[in-house]
């Protein structure tokens, strides 16, 4: 698919918001602002370093402004510079931050801003009712399909077809919300026991609402430079080793295809746009190369057939090697340290979160939940009906 | 740079009515001919789509596969469709991708534009006081038709002798602004293949910009505009613009204008002389959007057509397409001829 990049680049500066349902106090634009200037300052850089922006901006009617590109334009401070809206659905944030990496790595900007922020708690109709709309309006939508009747349509087939059951999407919704405890950023902050999560209400089973990710309030922001800046700068640096994408058909019941396993709950996009960053980044082995992955997870019972479509577990195995500890700190990749989507999910820039806390594992700089001796990282990014990715290496050496 | 290898602009007949998913199949797959490709050779998809103008949340889910986007690495771009050229041009320079799809379309009936459109302005202060996308575009006209010496007759002559079919004479959209001013909106898909490897027509200077939304915040009437033409010109080492094919998005009567002195074809205190007089006939000579107008593809096509000038003999042409609220962004690019293909 994709392939090396001429020349290298690397995430210089990060900021997201302290997420919450909903931000009265600022507008859309003062959120892009407070993550834009957040992680310039984490550069040591100001806006007349940034040659570009590209804005990560999810559905629209989340966010209350149609096209909030040209409104963005002139809080950023743009006057005539490039600009690059990116619309992926959930996905957005780590395609936006894969087009910054792409005008970089061309030559034609040294430092890029990718940006966006959300306010889907302000939606008086809630997310699920916007959500719904994504779908095909003469087939899907009536049923009603959303994103929660998504998750558990495979959820189900999950389950029929590898024997996991409730009470392991309950032990690892719980293991994400003790991580999202540590980390003062995360929306959900206080941790539930599994117990706690079977008690919470059904939402479309078997997924229940301490299983689901939050709607989330914030920004976020990355600087994506190039080595030359990068020898200018004094804080640490994380390196864009492997960044690719891949989207599939829109029908679920297209996505069969014989390899690994000839159903949709592989999840076959996101295997290949995992494969094309491990192969850009030399990873041939996940569990031993990576020390942290933030893989976009919204509903804890994704997380088996993501991780097995990334390669951290042969197909059907993910829940066995949770049951072992594998994907929590000591085990063979903590998975997400930061608490992950379940314990926020600011739509437009969940997955722009995900490649942050990636890049803030591999600076050092992730504070609370800061993963020890964390040198090389992976992020994921998911959209539309489980079916636009995009996925990342970083690490803290341009080619360790 | 890279090159531009295939062009298509499907534009359904009358009698037909294919869905959003037909139209974009017809222009990737026409694309793809155009250039001796098939999908499989496509290693990335640029889209350009306004989520709003398709009537749908997330228009890409449904469109990425009849576009050639199926199980491959592919985004989405919301600006503009010409700004999805942008992505794409750069993808291969970066040395990422060999062989992009740039694919993006109009369907006038998804959605009623003026209301997809209303919404767009900040909702607490510009949406209350009425401020309409085409609102600001007026402001933008006047402005520019107040420094060049323009009166509204001047315009309305123009649309009457250059034979456009807009609506009728008469009806105020917002002064100056008349509704038959606007070129009326058509159906179309629009795809682009560019590649790492050598064709006939390359790319020879990109540049592109936003300005403010508040027109006022411009710095001038014409914006970052001239900036970024002279940008373009640089890279590819054009140093007489009017001398060469140029097509650019005419979202109104006005904005040929405006155009043609933002892009350096005509000092401002001249345009209506030049205009009048037919000193520009390589400006538009394809017709513009009067010819087609697939409002979000409109600047595709316009460097489709600048293609095809390339193709016919042309060294060079530019495409130039404003776009945003009350075209606060502007892309310019230079195609020009590669003599060892």
């Amino acid at each position: 698919m994709s392939d090396h990049p001429k020349r290298p680049a690397a995430i210089v500066g990060a900021a997201t918001s302290r997420f919450r349902t909903r931000r009265d106090d600022v507008d859309l634009t003062e959120l892009l602002l407070e993550g834009a200037v957040s992680a310039l300052i984490d550069a040591g850089m100001t806006f007349a370093d940034v040659d570009a922006v590209v804005l990560a901006q999810a559905p629209d009617p989340l966010h209350g402004i149609g096209h909030p590109e040209q409104t963005a334009a002139a809080a950023l401070g743009l006057g005539g510079k490039p600009l690059v809206r990116v619309h992926t659905g959930g996905a957005t944030g780590m395609s936006a931050g894969q087009a910054a990496w792409w005008l970089v790595t061309s030559g034609r900007f040294e430092t890029v801003l990718v940006v966006g922020a959300e306010r889907m708690g302000d939606n008086v109709h809630g997310a699920q009712k916007v959500l719904n709309e994504i779908w095909d309006p003469a087939y899907e939508a009536l049923m009603p399909l959303n994103t929660i009747a998504n998750c558990s349509l495979m959820t189900v087939r999950y389950m029929q077809r590898y024997g996991a059951d409730e009470q392991d999407f309950a032990e690892i919704a719980s293991r994400m919300r003790a991580n999202g405890a540590r980390n003062e950023n995360a929306h959900l902050r206080i941790p539930v026991e599994p117990d706690e999560v079977l008690e919470s209400p059904i939402l479309t089973w078997p997924v229940r609402r301490s299983m689901s990710c939050p709607r989330s309030s914030g920004a976020a922001a990355a600087v994506i430079a190039s080595a030359d800046v990068t020898r200018r700068l004094a804080g640490p640096v994380a390196w864009i080793r492997g960044m690719a994408a891949c989207t599939d058909t829109y029908f679920m019941g297209d996505r069969m295809r014989l390899e690994p396993v000839d159903e949709y709950i592989a999840m076959h996009a996101l295997r290949r746009a995992g494969e094309a960053a491990y192969a850009m980044a030399g990873i041939t082995d996940p569990c031993s190369q990576l020390d942290v992955a933030e893989p976009y997870i919204p509903f804890s019972s994704y997380e088996p057939m993501m991780l097995e479509a990334l390669h951290f577990a042969p197909v059907g195995q993910a829940v066995a090697r949770a049951r072992e500890g594998a994907w929590e700190t000591g085990g063979e990749v903590v998975v997400c340290p930061s608490g992950g989507v379940v314990c926020t999910n600011p739509i437009s820039v969940t997955a722009l979160v995900r490649l942050i806390e990636a890049a803030q594992q591999v600076r050092g700089r992730a504070d609370g939940h800061q993963v020890d001796g964390a040198r090389t990282a992976m992020a994921t990014g998911a959209g539309g009906d489980a079916q636009i990715f995009g996925a990342a290496v970083l690490s803290d050496n341009p080619a360790n | 740079m890279p090159y531009i290898a295939g062009v298509a602009v499907h534009r359904p007949q009358p009698t037909e009515e294919p869905s959003l998913e037909e139209l974009a199949f017809a222009a990737a797959s026409a694309a793809l001919a155009d250039a001796g490709l098939d999908r499989e050779d496509i290693d990335g998809i640029c889209l350009g789509a306004s989520d709003q103008l398709d009537a749908r949340a997330i228009s890409s889910m449904h469109l990425a596969g009849p576009s050639g986007g199926c199980l491959r690495d592919e985004v989405k771009v919301a600006d503009d469709g010409s700004v999805a050229f942008a992505a794409a041009v750069s993808r291969i320079e970066a040395g990422v991708s060999h062989r992009v799809l740039v694919v993006t379309w109009h369907q006038p009936g998804a959605s009623d534009e003026m209301a997809a459109l209303g919404v767009n302005p900040e909702p607490i202060y510009a949406r209350p006081a009425g401020l309409h996308p085409w609102a600001a575009e007026a402001m933008v006209v006047q402005d520019f038709m107040r420094a060049a010496g323009l009166t509204v007759d001047d315009v309305d002559a123009w649309v009457a002798q250059a034979g456009c079919t807009g609506a009728p004479p008469g009806e105020w959209l917002a002064y100056p602004l008349r509704r038959s001013h606007l070129p009326p909106a058509s159906r179309a898909a629009v795809a682009l293949v560019l590649t790492a490897a050598p064709a006939a027509v390359g790319v020879r200077g990109l540049a592109w910009g936003a300005d403010a939304a508040g027109v006022v915040d411009r710095g001038g009437v014409l914006g970052s505009l001239p900036g970024i033409a002279t940008m373009a010109y640089r890279q590819a080492g054009l140093s007489s613009p009017a001398e060469v094919p140029v097509e650019t998005t005419d979202r109104s009567a006005v904005r040929r204008a405006v155009a043609a002195v933002g892009l350096g074809l005509v000092d401002i205190a001249k345009a209506h002389q030049a205009l009048e007089g037919g000193q520009l006939a390589r400006l538009n000579s394809s017709g513009g959007l009067w010819q087609s107008n697939p409002v979000f593809a409109a600047g595709p096509e316009c460097i489709a057509r600048a293609t095809q000038h390339v193709r016919r003999g042309a060294s060079k042409a530019v495409a130039h397409a404003s776009y945003g609220f009350a075209g606060q962004g502007n892309l310019v690019t230079v195609l020009g001829q590669v003599k060892s293909v």
